[in-house]
């Protein structure tokens, strides 16, 4: 296991975002773009929408790298001021190597978003607030 | 399609060495971003205009630090001109704006 803090969205929200993508580096900007809209709608300011897109990024990035596999399904959902995202692999070709994160990524997750989780089942979830403030690691 | 589509890539044939690059540097795009890199010869420090840089993160960063880490081996560096706010907030959140000169012509200042 590698991860954050430990979070999941335990409730489908009728107005959640279900993106079905080919589990490929390309998808990451059709996800950068649907979180950006989540957070938009959340009226974050616009350091908070680019943390939503930096970890949604970052996160489907590592499982990505992970080897290949069918599709990434992505669920975001917004509500009480709140973004909730989750993601994860389906239908791997061949045998998928385990999900590294390296102190960099680590520290930019932790700077971005208030809790996120990275599982041994190559997927992942994080959350974020719209109280939240991200601080420059030289801080 | 390799990346390359989301990342504009130009050179300046004239004075200093200046690369510019518009789009997003990502995971996806940053291989064609080291290609166009090791195609270009740079006996100088490199300027990377940024200011229509839409979205980087840890893998482009990767790749602009990699390119600064070559040349410093020479004697030289990246200066990284007018970014972007997401290339700004990205150099700030993992303090390599300590480590680049960042130049914003706007403002004519450097840090």
């Amino acid at each position: 296991m590698t991860a954050g803090n430990s979070t999941r969205p335990s409730t489908l929200a009728s107005d959640a975002v279900v993106i079905d993508a080919p589990a490929a580096l390309r998808s990451l900007r059709l996800l950068r773009l649907a979180v950006a809209d989540a957070a938009a709608d959340l009226d974050l300011d616009i350091d908070m929408v680019d943390s939503a897109r930096i970890a949604i990024d970052e996160l489907a990035a590592l499982l990505l790298a992970s080897g290949e596999w069918e599709r990434l399904v992505v669920t975001i959902h917004t509500g009480a001021g709140v973004l909730e995202a989750t993601g994860e692999l389906r239908g791997p070709k061949g045998d998928p190597q385990p999900v590294e994160i390296d102190g960099v990524v680590r520290e930019l997750l932790n700077l971005c978003v208030d809790r996120y989780e990275l599982s041994e089942e190559y997927r992942f979830s994080f959350v974020l607030s719209g109280d939240r403030r991200a601080r420059p690691i030289k801080d | 399609m390799d990346g390359a589509e989301r990342l504009r890539i130009s050179r300046s044939q004239e004075g200093p060495h200046t690369i510019t690059i518009a789009g997003e540097l990502d995971a996806y795009s940053a291989p064609a971003f080291e290609a166009a890199l090791a195609e270009t010869p740079i006996d100088g420090d490199l300027r990377l205009e940024v200011s229509e840089v839409g979205f980087i993160d840890s893998t482009g960063i990767r790749a602009v630090v990699t390119v600064d880490n070559e040349l410093r081996e020479k004697g030289h560096r990246v200066v990284v001109v007018d970014p972007s706010p997401p290339m700004k907030r990205l150099l700030e959140l993992t303090s390599l704006d300590q480590r680049f000169l960042v130049e914003d012509s706007g403002s004519g200042s450097a840090q």
